[in-house]
C-alpha cells in the first residue's frame, strides 16, 4: 500500500472513532437535557482523537521495534510502560493546552478523568500494530512457501533433465552394452546405479530437506556412473566429516554442482580430472566445498540456469543466512571451487515433507 | 581378400572404444590399427597410420569428429563411420549427405550393416565420392556457427586444437601468426586477414596492422596523444591501438560491429 493511502486510511479511522465517541456523548446529553450541542461535541471528540492520530505513528514504530515475542517480552514491557506514560502525558497536555482553548473551553482539563482511558488507548494501538504485523508475516510466509514449492519443482525438473540428458543417458547405456561382454557384474551395477538415479529424481514424493548422507548417496551413484564412463580420466575424493552426515540440506542440491564440475571441468579435457568433495561443520555452519582441477569456469556458468536456480533456492530457504560462492580453485584461474555454507540448525521456511 | 582392412577407433570414452573393438574381433578381415581418446591424436593417427576406416565419435572434448575431418581435410579422410550418442543436428547432416553413422548404443546387426557398407565403399575405392560428401557435410554442419571455435595447431609433429576463447592475442611473425594463449604461444601458418575473417568480430578485434586481440582480455584503454591508444591486457601485456584501427575497435568492443 502506498504511503499516502496509509495516511488516508489512518485519518479515516481516527475520524470514524471520533465521530463514534461524539455520538455517545451526544446521546447522553440528549437523554439528560433533551438536546445536544452536536457541532461542539464532534469538534471536541475529533480534537481528542486526532491527537492520537498524531501519536500513533510513533507508537507503531515502537511496537515494531519492541514487539511482544517469545524471549523478548520483558524487554518489550520495559520499553512500552514508560512510553505509555509519556504518550498519556503528551496527549493530555496537548488536549488541555491546545485543543480545549481552541474550542473556547475555559475550565481546566481534569487529567484524572482521562488518564486511564488514554493509557488503555496506547495499549490498544500497540495491539493493533501487532495484529497488522502478524497478518503481514502470515501473508509473507504463505507467499514464500508457494515460491519455495515452485523452486523445488524446478530443481527436481532440472535434476531430472540432467539425468535424462540424452547425452548422459545414451552414453551410459552404451557403456553398459560394452561392459556386458566383459564384466557382467559391472554392467549390472551400472544399470542399478542408473535406475537409482532415475528413481530418485522421478520420485515425486521427494522431500525439500534431506540429511546430507542421502544427498551423498545420490552423488555416489551418479559419480560411480561417470567414473565408469571416464575410467582413469576421473578420480573422486570425498572428505566428509562424520558429524555432517545428519545435517539436513535442500534435496538435490549437490548433484547439479558436481555435474557442473564433471561437465565443465573434466569432460572437456583429455588429461586426468579430479573432483574433491569436502564437508565439515564449523561455527554452527555446514561447510561444503566442491573442487575440480579442470580448465576453470566458463563465463556463462557463473550465472547459468542450473546454478541461478540453486542460488534462488538457497536464498529462499535460508534468507541470506547461508553463503554460496563460485570461483577459480587456483591463482591462475584454472579449476573451479564451489563453496557452500549452510546453517546447521535452521528453521527454514520450507514446507515440511508432504 | 588380399589384405586386411585397418580400422582406427576414436572415442573419448574407453568403454565406447572397447565396444567397437569387441565387435571388430568377430570380423576376420579387419584389424584395429589404433585407438584415440581425443580429436588431436585422431588427426595425427589418421595422417600417420593411414587407416582404411575410422570409427569417429562426433562429441569429444576439445575437438569432435567434425573438427577431425576439417583438420585432416575432407579429401584425405579414409572411409568414416560416425558414432554419436545424441545429436539431432548431426543426424540430419548425415542423412542429407548419405554418410553412415551409428547411434549409441548399437547392436551387432546394425554395426554389421554399417561395416558392410564401408567395405563396399572401400572396395569400390570411390574416394572422390566420399570427399564431396564430407565437404557437403562440413558445409551443413558449420554455417550454424560460422565463426571458428577451434584452430588446429601443428607443433613438432603434435596436433592439437586451440579453442578461440583461449587465445589472448595474436601477432604477425613473418609467414606465420603467433597465437598467445596464457603462458604459451603457438605458431599458425596463416595470414592476419584470413584469421581475422574466421574469428567472431564480437570477440576479436584488430588493434594494428599486425596484431589482433581477444576483447575479453582487454582491461584498460589508455588514450594516447595522437588519436592512438595503449591497450592494457589482463595479463599485463601492452598493445598499441593504432589510430586507423581505433574507431572500428571501439565499435567492436561496444558490441556494434
Amino acid at each position: 500500500m502506498p504511503l499516502w493511502k496509509r495516511w488516508l486510511l489512518g485519518l479515516g479511522f481516527w475520524t470514524a472513532l471520533g465521530l463514534f465517541f461524539a455520538t455517545q456523548t451526544g446521546i447522553s446529553y440528549t437523554y439528560q437535557q433533551g438536546s445536544a450541542p452536536w457541532g461542539f461535541l464532534i469538534r471536541l471528540a475529533l480534537g481528542e482523537w486526532y491527537i492520537w492520530a498524531l501519536l500513533s505513528p510513533a507508537v507503531f514504530w515502537l511496537a515494531r521495534r519492541f514487539p511482544f515475542e517469545r524471549g523478548r517480552r520483558m524487554r518489550a514491557l520495559a520499553a512500552h510502560l514508560p512510553a505509555a506514560v509519556v504518550c498519556v502525558v503528551i496527549k493530555l497536555a496537548i488536549e488541555g493546552q491546545v485543543v480545549w482553548p481552541l474550542l473556547g473551553l475555559t475550565n481546566r482539563l481534569n487529567p484524572a478523568n482521562k488518564m486511564h482511558i488514554a493509557f488503555l488507548t496506547y495499549w490498544a494501538i500497540v495491539g493493533v500494530s501487532h495484529g497488522i504485523q502478524y497478518y503481514q508475516r502470515y501473508r509473507e510466509r504463505e507467499l514464500r512457501a508457494s515460491q519455495l514449492e515452485t523452486r523445488l519443482a524446478a530443481a527436481r525438473l532440472e535434476a531430472l533433465r540432467a539425468q535424462l540428458q540424452p547425452h548422459f543417458l545414451f552414453n551410459t547405456l552404451h557403456a553398459i552394452s560394452a561392459l556386458m561382454n566383459r564384466d557382467v557384474e559391472a554392467a549390472e551395477r551400472m544399470l542399478a546405479r542408473l535406475s537409482d538415479l532415475l528413481r530418485l529424481t522421478l520420485d515425486s514424493a521427494g522431500e525439500p530437506m534431506v540429511p546430507l548422507k542421502r544427498e551423498l548417496e545420490f552423488l555416489e551413484g551418479y559419480l560411480e556412473i561417470e567414473q565408469t564412463r571416464f575410467a582413469d580420466r576421473l578420480t573422486v575424493h570425498m572428505k566428509i566429516e562424520p558429524d555432517t552426515l545428519d545435517v539436513r540440506v535442500p534435496s538435490l542440491l549437490l548433484q547439479p554442482l558436481v555435474e557442473n564440475a564433471v561437465r565443465h571441468g573434466i569432460a572437456p579435457r583429455t588429461e586426468a580430472g579430479r573432483i574433491e568433495i569436502r564437508a565439515r561443520c564449523a561455527d554452527g555452519m555446514l561447510r561444503i566445498e566442491i573442487e575440480d582441477n579442470g580448465r576453470g569456469l566458463p563465463r556463462e556458468i557463473r550465472d547459468g540456469l542450473g546454478l541461478s536456480n540453486t542460488r534462488a533456492r538457497l536464498e529462499q530457504m535460508y534468507g541470506g543466512a547461508h553463503r554460496f560462492e563460485l570461483g577459480a580453485a587456483n591463482g591462475d584461474g584454472s579449476g573451479a571451487l564451489v563453496r557452500l555454507s549452510l546453517p546447521v540448525n535452521y528453521k527454514t521456511h520450507a514446507p515440511e515433507a508432504r | 581378400m588380399s589384405h586386411r582392412l585397418r580400422a582406427l577407433i576414436v572415442d573419448d570414452e574407453p568403454l565406447a572404444r572397447e565396444r567397437v573393438r569387441t565387435l571388430l574381433r568377430k570380423e576376420p578381415d579387419i584389424e584395429v590399427a589404433g585407438e584415440c581418446g581425443d580429436g588431436g591424436r585422431a588427426v595425427t593417427a589418421i595422417e600417420k597410420e593411414r587407416p582404411d576406416l575410422v570409427f569417429l565419435d562426433v562429441q569429444m572434448p576439445q575437438a569432435g569428429g567434425f573438427d577431425v575431418v576439417e583438420a585432416v581435410g575432407a579429401g584425405r579422410m579414409p572411409a568414416v563411420i560416425f558414432v554419436t550418442a545424441y545429436d539431432k543436428y548431426a543426424l540430419r547432416a548425415f542423412d542429407v549427405n548419405a554418410l553412415d553413422y551409428l547411434l549409441k548404443p548399437f547392436d551387432r546387426q546394425r554395426f554389421r550393416e554399417a561395416l558392410d557398407r564401408a567395405r563396399a565403399h572401400i572396395r569400390r575405392a570411390q574416394a572422390g565420392d566420399l570427399h564431396s560428401r564430407l565437404l557437403a557435410l562440413l558445409g551443413d554442419v558449420r554455417p550454424q556457427n560460422q565463426w571458428r571455435e577451434r584452430l588446429v595447431v601443428r607443433e613438432g609433429g603434435r596436433i592439437f586444437f586451440l579453442r578461440a576463447d583461449e587465445i589472448d592475442w595474436v601477432e604477425a611473425a613473418g609467414n606465420y601468426l603467433r597465437l598467445h594463449a596464457g603462458k604459451r604461444s603457438h605458431l599458425l601458418r596463416a595470414t592476419m586477414a584470413s584469421l581475422e575473417a574466421q574469428l567472431d568480430p564480437a570477440r576479436f578485434a584488430r588493434v594494428h596492422r599486425s596484431a589482433l586481440v581477444n576483447l575479453d582480455r582487454v582491461r584498460e584503454l589508455q588514450p594516447g596523444p595522437h588519436g592512438d591508444a595503449t591497450l592494457l591486457l589482463r595479463d599485463g601485456t601492452r598493445l598499441t591501438l593504432s589510430r586507423t584501427c581505433r574507431a572500428r575497435f571501439e565499435k567492436q568492443a561496444a558490441g556494434k560491429h
